[in-house]
């Protein structure tokens, strides 16, 4: 694709451009570019979208087919124990790419405008940049190792970035949250590493997915339980990256990050790596049915449960975020009937209508003076309308309104469950259902609620969000003599009427919308045989819907195989009742939040115990508190006492030792080369003697 | 012997050019001109580039050992960042000097030791051994006693000459056995020797106690237990620049004639009565290391905690040398502890002559701060030199991605793949202790407010030295197969002997019998000559060692039943080949696939 290069390589690269542009700024933006970081930043994830692109190209032209490998170079190689730096491309991984670096290039325009005149502005651009880096890294693994370390990366970067307004200690609070609650997903993922290693001797993806063993009957029967292990290992690092309950936890806090943020890691990509992983484990899945049936039982909860949690919130983000652990669940539960073609078309559309209402959600933000609350807002479709529009693309994309994305790849999934050989398969699409429906009600509640009606604007309309940063006493300082940023005093000075905001805002939010409205028509369209062309494009993908290797079953092995899938209900009537169940729930949220507010009031009082329930979030972070964090507090206290008492004790005589020693020796120290000479002496006679003694 | 002069003469070659370039340097620094003495630093820099591109061409690779070469090119590479280190040394900065003779003089001697260090390697008699080891300890003796304008220095001088002709006393006095024992000083003829006795089965007692006088006598110039007391003063006394030096090459010169010495033996460890010899370098690893890491703990000059630390660092290089060298040439990293100490030995001459430079540049004056506080805070003012030291530091803690972190793994897995797992959890736990110290300088430099203003001078020559280190250190971390292979080539210099792989394929199961002529090398050898995936998973192996001779069998279990019930074969070892796998084991496992195919 790049000239010189075969395609392999010019692939290879695609990572590199926004590491290459985060090492640019983090060297030279402080002092340098300043307020031009945007540029090196901006210009490396274009150059990897364009690259993605046209991989995906390739891909869809047959230029490129199957599975391609090419490595870079080996990092350790050891006796049997190597681990390269290799790339593993398959139609997969290029979509992935292909909408991680699109989603992101768009995401990082916007941001030119939305962080515009913030402090650390550069600080910014690098850890995006870092984090496109890492997430390519991931995606593009050819074993395991790489992948954890793409998969740390991207943890990495999520940590820096939600803690990027440092000073504020509820993003401090955010920060650590999410990075601890990831380390027992991390933990997990690291020890299914350390298994796979043992079972199979290699951590390259290819040899062990197309390994013979996976298709011989002794050595599955052998190690049957141990690929359960693994299956259940890797199901909870997915779910600790990906938010589902009871790791969930972490996600809504996280939305203390800058929107962006929000838009890009904590709903379009990383949270979606999770599913990336189990897809790409699917060969290994398949061989631990319980399992995988598992994921889906917790991601048809997660589903539903956040969903429920999402109707009783008020502020905007963390409603876009209980959506986003809603979403996961669904993609979750069409890994768990095996249908990751399912899955990775909802995380393909899910990443633009998601991006689509942060960064809408961003721009009000933007426009509210960091407002979010959904009951001091009312009507702002007259002051902001391309945002309105925008939003309301994205919520019906999300509420799965017949025509837009959402609708065709949620509808994809449940049908999936519906029709799944597995016998509770139905019952996760009917709570699917019933899900789509609270999904329908509490989107359009946050769209009635804050953009029709009478136009009313919180007090901080027109400022600044990010001047609610407070900045250091000196930071402030420079800020305000224009030496950091300049525009950003200006920005405090003279507050204006909200607005749109900047082109480099609205300009993504319509290719997003175009994206959320129409990606959903590529499930249905344009594949071989009448299907959609997703379906043909991932078709080649090894395994990805779990029809299980041939085994030849014998009596005493347990394993099961995917029978084909029978038919319960026709998707077209699927289809009817999840758009009739959507219809009703936007015609309730329209009642409730535009033409009648007041009887939402009074229903909520009615059901007051059942709101409280979910605007407390299901208790859940309460019982973290007292079943976990007490306790292990508890604990710590206990360890602490222990250690003060007992471990400083010992070391205090251990450290009174050398001393001591130190003193007993110091007339030995006065002429002291005559003593080194007499210790050297010593310390040879001693061997020596002793060597001729026990010779002797 | 006359026959050889030629050769011997081109294999020399770089040694020939560092030793004449150090007398043209001495002739510069004396030089009326001041134009001519500036130019001293630039021809020590020009010969040492020119010995290393000798050392690179074939004709002279061709007339020395793979182990030879590499001496060479590691000396000649960190010889280079030691000059630049060192360029300029207080001459420039003290008035009192009338910059007249030390200049050259002091590169003439670092020059002069270098040589020494890149003859080690290539030296095959006894007496060459001294010489070399001589004419690198010499002019080290005169670089800390002038380096520095102090009576410190001078004081610090008189004690490393006086403990280092201890020293060479009792090295020489060891030699002095094994020619006793031999009849000869020619290494030929010492290990000829040996071999007979060895199967006779056993040492007489004079050829043990030359060895272990000679490797007591050794562990000076590597700073290992009990011979490490002058390292704290000398280190500190010296001149920043010299103490970089000091930490390079007696170091390196050490352990070249460590492994050599042991080469002679041909590594007889595990049985009969020379038991003596790996227990006294398990012992003097583990307390060496110990030592050095607990003693670093409490210092606060930094240089002082440098030195503990290079102490502690011997031992873990001696923790390698106790696994041996691989069992067949081209053997895998897990069996190659020569090659595991010769990879240390490298990374940690990068990473300690990096943070040398870095704190030579931020001391501003040659003998300025030397205190931890004095560098506190000096990130914000310096940040690229802080971060070089920052990176070299991490990497001599062992902090993944550097090269630092694959220096301790195959140490480790040298350990653990020859049974010496004791040695692999000190090692780990060494690593750990000495974390604690490095990552202090760290905090001082990130996270402290700095005490006092610093003087830092414009010269970009440590600063260069420091960079490049930085970047050696990630980039070799990262992209280390290059210099690996060279190493691994370097070691198998000393590998084992071939052996025979003999299979057996009885009922269902195929044993491989792997003989080794050599003697054996401890319990251990047994996971790691197994790990490919192309074998059987379950599978059990047992080592059963004779007089002679070490036989290491393994069994396998295949998952499916092999046909012919008796098959069996020998193969003698072919000789290293990229495309047969390495390990006789693995051939062993290559030809039961082909039974099994049959």
């Amino acid at each position: 694709m790049l000239p010189g290069l075969s395609i392999m390589q010019s692939v290879a690269l695609i990572p590199l451009f926004p590491l290459l542009a985060a090492l640019i700024i983090t060297l030279s933006g402080a002092r340098v570019l300043k307020s031009r970081s945007w540029m090196p930043a901006v210009i490396g994830v274009a150059i990897s979208a364009v690259l993605a692109l046209s991989l995906l190209v390739m891909f869809q032209r047959r230029n490129l087919v199957g599975v391609q490998h090419l490595t870079i170079y080996h990092w350790i190689s050891s006796g049997g124990f190597s681990i390269p730096i290799g790339i593993y491309v398959d139609p997969l991984t290029s979509l992935f790419l292909a909408f991680v670096t699109f989603v992101s290039t768009l995401i990082f325009i916007y941001s030119c405008g939305y962080m515009q005149g913030d402090y650390g502005y550069f600080r910014f651009f690098a850890y995006m940049s870092l984090f496109v880096f890492f997430m390519c890294t991931l995606v593009l693994a050819d074993n395991f190792v790489l992948l954890y370390l793409g998969w740390e990366g991207v943890g990495l970067a999520s940590y820096l970035l939600v803690g990027y307004y440092y000073t504020r200690p509820a993003a401090r609070e955010a920060a650590k949250k999410a990075f601890i609650v990831n380390r027992i997903g991390d933990t997990c993922l690291a020890i299914a590493i350390f298994i796979i290693y043992l079972v199979f001797h290699t951590e390259t993806f290819s040899r062990i997915f197309q390994s013979n063993d996976l298709k011989n009957v002794g050595f599955l029967a052998a190690h049957h339980g141990t690929l359960i292990w693994i299956a259940l290992l890797l199901m909870f690092g997915a779910f600790a990256k990906s938010a589902q309950f009871p790791l969930h936890v972490w996600l809504p806090d996280a939305m203390e990050g800058p929107t962006p943020v929000s838009a890009l890691i904590h709903a379009a990509t990383m949270v979606t790596a999770g599913v990336y992983l189990i897809a790409r484990c699917m060969p290994l899945f398949t061989l631990a049915m319980p399992v995988l049936h598992l994921v889906g039982l917790v991601g048809c909860f997660t589903a539903f449960m956040a969903a429920t949690i999402a109707m009783c919130q008020y502020d905007m983000k963390r409603i876009w975020a209980y959506s986003t652990v809603s979403q996961l669940g669904y993609m979750f539960m069409a890994l768990g009937v095996a249908s990751g073609t399912a899955a990775v078309f909802h995380v393909f559309t899910h990443a633009f209508f998601k991006a689509l209402l942060f960064l809408s959600t961003g721009s009000v933000m933007h426009a509210m003076g960091g407002e979010l609350d959904i009951r001091k807002m009312s009507g702002i479709r007259k002051v902001m309308p391309i945002t309105a529009g925008c939003l309301l693309i994205g919520a019906l994309a999300l509420a799965g309104f017949p025509g837009f994305s959402g609708f065709f790849s949620k509808d994809e999934i449940l049908s999936a469950a519906m029709n799944a050989s597995w016998t509770w398969g139905p019952l996760l699409s009917v709570v699917g259902l019933l899900t789509a429906l609270i999904t329908a009600y509490y989107t359009f509640r946050v769209f009635f609620r804050v953009f029709m009606g009478n136009l009313v604007l919180p007090a901080t309309a027109g400022m600044h969000e990010p001047s609610a940063f407070v900045l250091p006493e000196s930071a402030h300082h420079e800020v305000a003599s224009g030496h950091a940023s300049p525009g950003h005093a200006d920005h405090q000075a003279d507050a204006h009427k909200p607005t749109d905001g900047s082109a480099a805002m609205w300009m993504p939010l319509i290719i997003l919308a175009c994206g959320a409205a129409l990606v959903g028509y590529l499930g249905v369209f344009g594949g071989a045989n009448g299907g959609g062309w997703i379906q043909s494009f991932l078709s080649p993908v090894h395994l990805l819907n779990g029809i299980a290797p041939p085994v030849v079953i014998t009596p005493g092995t347990h394993i099961p195989v995917q029978a084909v899938s029978t038919v319960r209900v026709a998707p077209a009537l699927l289809m009817g009742v999840s758009s009739v169940l959507v219809l009703l729930g936007v015609l309730v949220a329209a009642y409730f939040h535009w033409a009648n507010r007041r009887a939402a009031d009074a229903v909520g009082a009615a059901l007051a115990p059942v709101v409280k329930f979910l605007e407390n979030k299901w208790y859940i972070d309460e019982l973290y508190n007292y079943g976990l964090v007490q306790p292990l507090w508890l604990l710590g206290q206990a360890l602490s006492i222990f250690d003060r008492f007992v471990v400083d004790g010992v070391v205090f005589v251990i450290g009174f030792f050398p001393q001591f020693t130190g003193y007993v020796l110091k007339p030995t120290q006065s002429g002291r080369l005559r003593y080194y000479g007499i210790g050297m002496i010593a310390g040879v006679a001693v061997v020596i003697l002793g060597v001729l003694y026990l010779l002797r | 012997m006359a026959e050889d002069v030629n050769t011997s003469l081109l294999g020399l070659l770089p040694e020939i050019i560092l030793l004449c370039t150090a007398a043209v340097v001495l002739l510069m620094g004396l030089a009326r001109r001041d134009v001519l003495r500036r130019l001293t630093q630039w021809t020590a820099v020009i010969g040492v580039i020119v010995a290393f591109v000798a050392a690179y061409s074939n004709d002279v690779q061709s007339h020395t050992t793979a182990l030879g070469t590499f001496l060479t090119l590691l000396t000649c590479g960190i010889g280079l960042l030691l000059l630049f280190s060192a360029w300029e040394m207080p001459f420039a900065m003290d008035p009192a000097h009338t910059d007249r003779h030390y200049r050259g003089e002091f590169f003439a001697m670092l020059l002069c030791s270098l040589a020494g260090v890149s003859m080690m390697a290539k030296v095959n008699n006894l007496i060459w051994l001294f010489l070399a080891l001589e004419l690198v300890s010499i002019p080290t003796y005169i670089v800390v006693a002038t380096g520095r304008g102090q009576s410190e220095a001078q004081e610090a001088g008189i004690k490393y000459f006086f403990l280092g002709a201890l020293s060479a006393a009792i090295y020489l006095f060891g030699f002095s056995y094994l020619y006793g024992f031999s009849g000869s000083t020619q290494f030929s003829a010492i290990t000829a020797v040996f071999q007979s006795d060895i199967s006779r089965h056993q040492l007489p007692w004079m050829a043990i106690l030359g060895l272990l006088l000679v490797l007591l006598g050794i562990s000076y110039k590597i700073a290992a237990v009990p011979l490490h007391f002058y390292a704290a003063d000398v280190y500190q006394g010296a001149a920043t620049p010299v103490t970089a030096f000091l930490s390079f090459a007696p170091k390196a010169a050490g352990f070249v004639a460590i492994i050599l010495l042991l080469g002679l033996t041909g590594w007889h460890f595990s049985s009969g009565p020379d038991v003596t010899i790996p227990a006294l370098l398990t012992v003097m690893a583990v307390l060496t290391m110990t030592i050095g890491n607990v003693l670093a703990l409490l210092q606060r000059n930094i240089k002082r905690m440098f030195a503990y630390s290079s102490i502690a660092h011997s031992g873990y290089i001696l923790a390698a040398l106790v696994a041996g060298p691989a069992l067949v040439a081209g053997g895998g990293w897990a069996h190659d502890g020569v090659a595991a100490a010769l990879f240390y030995l490298a990374a940690y001459s990068l990473m300690t002559v990096g943070a040398f430079a870095a704190l030579i540049y931020m001391q501003g004056k040659a003998d300025g701060a030397e205190d931890i506080d004095d560098i506190a805070g000096i990130s914000s003012e310096h940040p690229m030199t802080a971060a070089c030291m920052a990176i070299c530091l991490l990497s001599l803690i062992g902090m993944p991605g550097t090269i630092g972190f694959l220096g301790k793994l195959f140490i480790v897995q040298a350990d653990l793949s020859t049974g010496h797992w004791i040695l692999a959890v000190f090692v780990v736990v060494n690593a750990a202790i000495a974390a604690a110290y490095y990552l202090r300088i760290i905090a001082a430099m990130y996270v402290r407010e700095p005490w006092t203003p610093s003087h830092v001078r414009t010269t970009l020559a440590p600063r260069f030295a420091a960079a490049l280190c930085a970047a050696m250190v990630i980039g070799f971390g990262l992209a280390p197969s290059r210099l690996l292979s060279d190493i691994r080539h370097a070691a198998d210099y000393m590998a084992g002997s071939s052996g025979t792989v003999r299979l057996t394929v009885f009922k269902g199961r195929a044993k491989i019998t792997s003989h080794f002529p050599t003697g054996s090398f401890g319990r251990g050898r047994r996971s790691s000559l197994l790990t490919d995936p192309l074998a059987g998973y379950a599978r059990r192996s047992r080592l059963a060692g004779d007089q002679n001779s070490c036989v290491v069998k393994h069994e396998f279990i295949f998952a499916r039943p092999l046909k012919k019930d008796t098959a069996w074969s020998t193969a003698r070892l072919l000789p290293p080949s990229p495309v047969l796998e390495r390990n006789p084991a693995v051939v062993a496992l290559r030809m039961s696939a082909r039974l099994i195919v049959r």
